[in-house]
């Protein structure tokens, strides 16, 4: 996945909307899982650069498998249920609720953590 | 096992005997009531009715041996309970690890779990509520029959174990058969022989959705009732619960007694009896005289009342009768009439003259003829003493009859004096005013003032005595109605009295017992409250622990957590914070998040590390859990999972997607229902399969260019073949009956993917595998490729083929 923004900035970015800061009108919770989702990807994608694994096609699956096998078990369990949450999160769902802003800002902090450790 | 441990998961009767013995305060009566009432209703109402003697129960250490053994289930098997008809198994790993069971709604997964719960709660405690739930629907409606339970069972030092219930054809939920067969041995009747009586209640290693839901929902009492359930403390409360009730009903002759002292004394005070001033001096004492009471009431006690006894004396009052009166006034007249008064003195003269004439004819019959000595000129001679003789004879004849007369007129006289002297006088009585008392007095003394003459006291009788009759008969009429009023006063006061001296006594036989059970209760109420916070503790701590993972995004904070107050005001106070303020933390909670709590609650209890538990089973836990709790849980869960077997009973499948995306050592089994209460069970996935999931993911994506398959692949099929070599090698261990800690250390020795293998397949990791290798042609290339590190990658490509071979291998571990 190409993209201009940083990982750092577009997480940052989603945090503020949580907070309020951007003055987005509702939603806000869903437009901060985009952005936080989008930061994951990149961090994975710099993950898996990082494991040796420099690739730009591969389904986010396959990357996530990538990190099962080749990063720590914490890295990869964290990445997997923060991106299929997040994912979650993004689409609209007959059954489910939208997430509330303590869901995403609480998806957003593992997704930190991934950010710490890369 | 660390103290807090130890004071927690003391059988509460232990405890309780040992307290008591050291309490030297506390009377033996008292004593005996608080373990008649910790042993339940029955013995303490014998003991009261002193139909069983006193009796100190034996402690639980000293009775069976209760050493808890660590168990894994292998396996629930059901048929007819429930929702589950035709036999059905839902096959556990017995080893540490999560197992999701996923049906919905009434897919049949509670009825396993209400199984477990049953064979292995059955005869506890705490199932006699749940039970009348049930009472008619326990037993499946489509097949009944055969209906049973089998819960396999490893056992840490022993043979794997089955627990069996089974209920004939016509049996009530209760009318069961539980058995316990430890490896081939005989049959043993009940579960005791697991020594789990009392682990059951101290553990609850089974938790319901209903009943942790249910906790905030009712009244504030019931979270504190479950947790002090939880903490082994309700026979405590039941005990305190079941003194009150006795308390309250020996306490009633005595408030029976009060009331009945506070009419009487208001009776009493409105009396005008003088025996009510005694009554009031008698019951105004600190112990009063009953059996002065009881005499004072039916009269005994002749003294009690001067006024009654002087108005009956007067009711009684003599006076003459008018017949009487007429009799001795008419004897009188005519007595008198007979004799003249003057005739005293002519009868003298006649006897002189008598004694004269006697004289003289003594003097002739003596001296013959003679001149007269007395008047010296007669002759007293022959027809002279004749003369005399006769005349003499008649004189006498005529005295006699006078005499006659005269006595009969002395007789009247004396009538008519005792006539007088019959008059009683009559006494006033004091306090009581009687209009005909002075018309009495006055006649009476008139009466009493005779005249001297004979005729006169006759007329006097005759003109003044019927005064007297008559105010005699109106002085008793009105002193007995004085004295008859006086007693219908009386007699509902002496009713009262009686009544209440009646009560009063019975009140004070009760009185003593009712002293020592009141001290019973105060000593239950005073220690539960120490034996409650001594093993609130622990727990509170793991508590918040668990909350801390949780709670997640809460902002929710919880403190202390107390149990407060008793019988209707028994509540659970938590203290809190949220966002950093102070607050109640259960008043500020969400449903979610009470909930949690809930589990953050009830969890350390099951996993403390002294529970013969190894597993622990959440039926239903995540319901009103939103997803971030949802992931907090798992890692509750995956931490627990460490130590412990966690099967969760889940009816929709957000744990279950959850689960897939982690390495979590977790199974997924899905339950389903189909018509006529048929139930299939089958697992989805396990880890193993989880992580072949992964590579066959990886395989199916062309835009992963090959040489990052072959270097991601090694890491995969290691971790996918290591996982089904340990869930073997675990199983294998605990069926035989080896320790958790044991397995494990075994397991972490081992490092090389072939050495875990051999572990799983020979329980041995340093037995060579090749045999078991060469069995099949797919083992060897596929462990080559399980070891390649993942910097050169596989030395040949990740094709369908080598996936499959995986499977076939990672198959063939798990068929070990």
């Amino acid at each position: 996945m190409t993209t201009t923004t940083s990982p750092a900035v577009a997480l940052r970015n989603a945090e503020l909307l949580l907070d309020g800061s951007h003055g987005a009108a509702g939603g806000s919770a869903r437009l901060a899982a985009f952005l936080a989702r989008q930061a994951l990807e990149e961090l994975v994608i710099d993950r898996c650069v990082a494991l040796g694994v420099d690739i730009e096609r591969p389904s986010m699956r396959s990357r996530l498998v990538i990190l099962r096998s080749l990063d720590t078990a914490e890295n990869a369990d964290a990445a997997a249920m923060a991106w299929n949450r997040l994912s979650n999160a993004c689409h609209h769902h007959a059954y489910e609720l939208a997430p509330t802003v303590d869901e995403v800002r609480h998806l957003c902090g593992v997704v930190a953590v991934l950010l710490e450790d890369i | 096992m660390t103290v807090a441990d130890n004071a927690v998961d003391r059988p509460l009767v232990d405890v309780v005997i040992e307290a008591i013995d050291a309490d030297n305060d506390l009377s033996d009566e008292a004593k005996y009531y608080v373990l008649a009432a910790l042993e339940g209703p029955t013995a303490l109402q014998e003991l009261l009715d002193g139909i069983s003697t006193p009796h100190v129960p034996e402690p639980s250490g000293s009775q069976l041996l209760e050493e808890p053994v660590g168990a894994f289930l292998t396996s629930i098997t059901v048929a007819g309970f429930r929702g589950i008809g035709p036999k059905a198994a839902l096959e556990l790993h017995p080893a540490p690890g999560i197992t999701i069971v996923s049906g919905r709604n009434g897919s049949g997964k509670s009825s396993f779990a209400e199984a477990l719960e049953f064979a292995i709660t059955g005869s506890s405690y705490r199932w006699e509520n749940k039970a009348k739930l049930w009472a008619d629907t326990w037993r499946n409606l489509h097949q009944g029959d055969p209906c049973e339970v089998r819960v396999g069972l490893t056992i840490e030092g022993s043979e794997p174990t089955v627990v069996g219930v089974d209920w004939t054809s016509d049996a009530a939920l209760k009318g069961c058969s539980t058995w316990t067969q430890v490896g081939k041995q005989k049959r043993s009747t009940g579960t005791d022989a697991l020594g789990w009586k009392s682990a059951v209640e101290l553990h609850r290693p089974i938790l319901s959705y209903d009943e942790i839901g249910g906790l905030f929902d009712a009244t504030p009492s019931t979270l504190h009732d479950a947790l002090a359930k939880l903490l082994g403390l309700d026979e405590i409360t039941d005990a305190e619960k079941r003194l009150a009730a006795v308390l309250k009903e020996i306490k009633g002759p005595r408030q029976r007694a009060v009331e009945s002292l506070r009419q009487l004394k208001t009776s009493l005070s409105d009396a005008s009896d003088d025996r009510a001033k005694t009554a009031v001096a008698l019951v105004k004492k600190r112990v009063a005289d009953l059996d002065a009471v009881l005499a004072l009431a039916t009269g005994a006690d002749a003294s009690a009342s001067p006024a009654v006894i002087g108005l009956k004396r007067l009711a009684a009052l003599s006076a003459p009768t008018q017949q009487r009166v007429d009799e001795v006034v008419a004897e009188l007249r005519a007595a008198a009439a007979d004799t003249a008064d003057s005739a005293d003195e002519a009868l003298s003269v006649v006897e002189q003259r008598n004694d004269l004439l006697d004289a003289a004819l003594r003097l002739h019959s003596e001296a013959g003829t003679i001149e007269c000595p007395v008047c010296a000129t007669g002759t007293l001679d022959d027809a002279w003493a004749e003369h005399s003789r006769a005349q003499l004879a008649e004189q006498s004849q005529k005295l006699a009859a006078y005499q006659h007369s005269r006595r009969r007129l002395d007789q009247a006289q004396r009538a008519a004096v005792e006539l007088g002297n019959g008059i009683a006088d009559a006494t006033a009585v004091e306090g009581v005013d009687l209009p005909s008392l002075s018309e009495y007095r006055k006649s009476v003394a008139v009466a009493r003032e005779q005249p001297p003459s004979s005729s006169g006291v006759a007329d006097h009788l005759a003109t003044t005595t019927p005064a007297v009759i008559e105010s005699a008969e109106a002085l008793r009429t009105e002193a007995k109605e004085a004295a008859d009023q006086r007693e219908d006063t009386w007699a509902p006061i002496a009713g009262r009295l009686a009544a209440w001296a009646t009560l009063e006594s019975t009140a004070r036989e009760a009185d003593e017992v009712v002293k020592n059970v009141d001290a019973a209760k105060k000593w239950i109420a005073s220690h539960a409250k120490q034996l409650r916070d001594q093993r609130l503790a622990p727990i509170a701590e793991q508590a918040r622990d668990i909350w801390a993972e949780l709670r997640q995004e809460s902002n929710v904070d919880i403190g202390a957590i107390n149990l407060v107050g008793h019988n209707t005001s028994r509540r659970v106070v938590m203290t809190g914070s949220v966002d950093g303020v102070e607050s109640e933390a259960l008043s500020v909670m969400s449903q979610g998040e009470l909930h949690a709590l809930a589990l953050a609650l009830f969890i350390p209890r099951a996993t403390t590390p002294n529970s013969p538990f190894r597993f622990i089973v959440l039926d239903d836990p995540i319901q009103a859990m939103d997803p971030a709790k949802i992931d907090g849980f798992i890692k509750v869960l995956s931490t627990l999972a460490k130590t412990r077997q966690v099967i969760v009973f889940s009816h929709d499948d957000r744990l279950a997607t959850a689960i897939r995306q982690l390495a979590v050592d977790a199974r997924l089994v899905e339950v389903m229902r189909e018509p006529g209460s048929n139930i299939s069970v089958s697992e989805t996935q396990n880890q193993a399969t989880r992580y072949f999931n992964d590579v066959r993911a990886l395989v199916l994506d062309e835009n992963v260019p090959d040489d990052v398959k072959r270097r991601v692949a090694p890491g995969l099929f290691r971790f996918a073949l290591e996982s089904a070599a340990q869930q073997v090698f675990y199983a294998k261990q605990h069926r035989a009956g080896e320790s958790r800690l044991e397995t494990e250390e075994r397991w972490s020795a081992v490092h090389k993917t072939r050495n875990k293998i051999a572990l799983a397949v020979h329980q041995d990791s340093e037995r060579d595998l090749s045999q078991w290798l060469g069995f099949r042609a797919e083992r060897f290339p596929t462990l080559h490729i399980a070891n390649a590190g993942s910097h050169n990658g596989a030395d040949r490509p990740i094709t369908w083929e080598v996936v499959n071979d995986l499977k076939k291998m990672v198959d063939g571990i798990l068929a070990e």
